[in-house]
């Protein structure tokens, strides 16, 4: 069938207005078919649709002519006739980065674990003593020999008027005229303050030596407990 | 002692001479006289010749001949801004410096002395350091570790210590019988020691000073200054900036005052402060003596506001609008204000 007035039906189509569809008809096109309700319908009617299994005959008769076909001798012409291509190499990487996909998933997995490490030796770094960039160290031994004209191992004689000095303290300590003096406390607690002084002088001497300096600090001490117990006397 | 033994006997003979000189003119009277002043002298001379060889000898024999093992470790750290050095020295002098580098520097000697080598190189060892940073501090330690069932060191030991740290760089050093000596730090100094005397000198920012049997001198310290003391006595020359100062059973004489002193506020028991400076007419003050005495120029018109035996008070403004305020309190205590410190009187 022929169009009389092909040319005239053509302009016409051509000056007809386009009409496009507001954006919300699409939305709410979209939503109907996404709705539940629909879906719902959609599965109860597919539901209902028969099923149709052929025959195993018809599967037997498939496989034969398809053998057939393979084993035909024009077949086989027809196959050794075609031209062979060899792949670039670029084709042959990409198969081998998807067959190798897996194994980037180790990758990934592995460098999750050295991130893991790292992160965890950086942690230790941060804690532990560590060793500075621009540390550096160095040891060395000298011997040399000194005469000296002091005692080396000075006799420990402070201990010697021990007991009298307590017996003092305690005397001082029950007076009741000296309980009424002010500094009566101060004076007890200076004494304490001494007593503990002179115990660690010693130890230090215990465990450093005997050295003059020390010698000395005990001699301090020893003066300043003297003082102390005469002021006490006095105010016996 | 066969000198010695020669000595004795030419003496004997020679007095036997003597006497028989004697007694062979016994009649003339000054030869008498002459042979008596001679044995005489003799009898008192030989002796003390004798004594005096003998003392040196005396002595000679308890000379000591110790040996000396001296064991250095010097090492290195790169400095940061926000890092900080703490030590703990023990039975160690210490000397803080400050240097242009970016380093801190720290040189440790550990000695050992004895009249036996192998006593005093096997005690060496006994002495152990630690120097490391962990995060923003470096910690520098030394101490003594015995093993267990070893015996005690026998010899005399002792360690020394030379820091080196750029000048911001903070200080918190502690100290237990021995001595320290700070210069040139310019950001933080903390102190905590403990029988150990400290000098310090050209200190700036916060500085807060913790001492126990050690006495502190300064000079040229500048800024928020703590100072707490037990037992010792605390010099300071050329104050500066502002001074909270607390002293137990030990004097605190400052000896002179630089311009930029702000506030000195001292606290004392049993302790003497005194304050020498000549500017002492341009600060206010509040003075509180208990069981003591404020003693001031005839000319600084004090106004007494407690006179009593048991309490002291006085108080005094300058004219200037702005001065520096001088508190001080004693207990069992004395106060001085001198224009001239102790050396400069007339």
């Amino acid at each position: 069938m022929t169009e009389q007035n092909r040319t005239t039906l053509q302009g016409a189509l051509a000056k007809l207005p386009v009409y496009s569809p507001p954006s919300k008809c699409w939305d709410s096109i979209n939503i109907g078919l996404g709705s539940p309700v629909q879906e719902a319908a959609l599965e109860q009617a597919i539901a209902k649709l028969p099923d149709y299994a052929p025959s195993p005959q018809n599967w037997s008769e498939i496989t034969a002519a398809l053998d057939a076909e393979a084993s035909a001798p024009s077949f086989r012409e027809a196959l050794e006739a075609l031209p062979q291509y060899s792949p670039p190499d670029k084709v042959w990487e990409g198969i081998s980065r998807n067959i190798n996909r897996p194994v980037r998933r180790f990758h990934i997995s592995f460098l999750t674990k050295v991130a893991a490490a790292a992160a965890l030796l950086i942690g230790l770094w941060w804690a532990w003593p560590s060793q500075d960039g621009g540390e550096r160290f160095s040891e060395a031994y000298a011997f040399t020999q000194e005469t000296t004209n002091s005692d080396f191992n000075p006799e420990a004689d402070w201990e010697q008027d021990k007991q009298l000095m307590q017996k003092a303290v305690q005397e001082f300590r029950r007076d009741p005229v000296a309980q009424q003096l002010p500094d009566y406390d101060l004076l007890l607690s200076e004494w304490s303050a001494l007593k503990t002084a002179q115990k660690e002088i010693a130890d230090m001497m215990d465990r450093y030596g005997k050295d003059a300096r020390l010698v000395r600090q005990m001699t301090e001490i020893e003066r300043e407990r003297s003082g102390l117990i005469r002021e006490m006397i006095a105010q016996i | 002692m066969s000198v010695l033994m020669n000595v004795w006997k030419r003496t004997a003979n020679l007095i036997s001479i003597i006497t028989a000189l004697e007694y062979a003119g016994q009649k003339l009277l000054p030869a008498v006289w002459a042979c008596n002043c001679l044995k005489n002298s003799i009898r008192l001379t030989v002796p003390a010749l004798v004594l005096a060889l003998l003392i040196p000898s005396g002595l000679e024999a308890q000379t000591t001949n110790l040996h000396v093992i001296t064991k250095r470790l010097d090492k290195t750290f790169q400095y940061q801004d926000s890092y900080e050095v703490n030590i703990e020295g023990e039975k160690a002098d210490v000397s803080i410096e400050t240097w242009g580098k970016s380093e801190i520097a720290l040189s440790v000697e550990f000695i050992s002395k004895h009249p036996d080598k192998a006593t005093a190189e096997a005690d060496i060892e006994q002495m152990k350091y630690i120097a490391e940073r962990v995060r923003n501090k470096i910690y520098i330690r030394n101490y003594i570790s015995v093993p267990e069932g070893e015996p005690k060191p026998a010899s005399n030991l002792s360690a020394r210590y030379v820091v080196k740290v750029p000048e911001s760089c903070p200080v918190y050093l502690k100290n237990y019988f021995g001595t320290a000596n700070v210069i040139n730090l310019a950001k933080r100094f903390r102190y905590q020691g403990e029988f150990s005397p400290v000098g310090l000198e050209n200190i700036q920012g916060s500085i807060d000073l913790s001492t126990r049997f050690g006495d502190i001198s300064g000079k040229g310290i500048d800024g928020d200054v703590t100072i707490s003391s037990r037992r010792s006595d605390i010099t300071l020359e050329e104050i500066k900036g502002r001074y909270t100062i607390n002293a137990n059973y030990g004097d605190v004489r400052i000896l002179s005052a630089s311009a930029g002193l702000l506030d000195l506020n001292i606290t004392g028991t049993k302790s003497n402060i005194f304050l020498f400076d000549s500017k002492l007419f341009d600060y206010g003050y509040a003075l509180t003596a208990q069981h003591g005495n404020i003693y001031f120029p005839s000319n600084l018109k004090m106004e007494f506001l407690k006179n009593t035996d048991e309490i002291k008070k006085v108080e005094f403004q300058p004219r200037a609008e702005y001065y520096p305020h001088v508190t001080i309190s004693v207990t069992f205590g004395d106060i001085y204000l001198e224009k001239d410190k102790p050396g400069n009187r007339r």
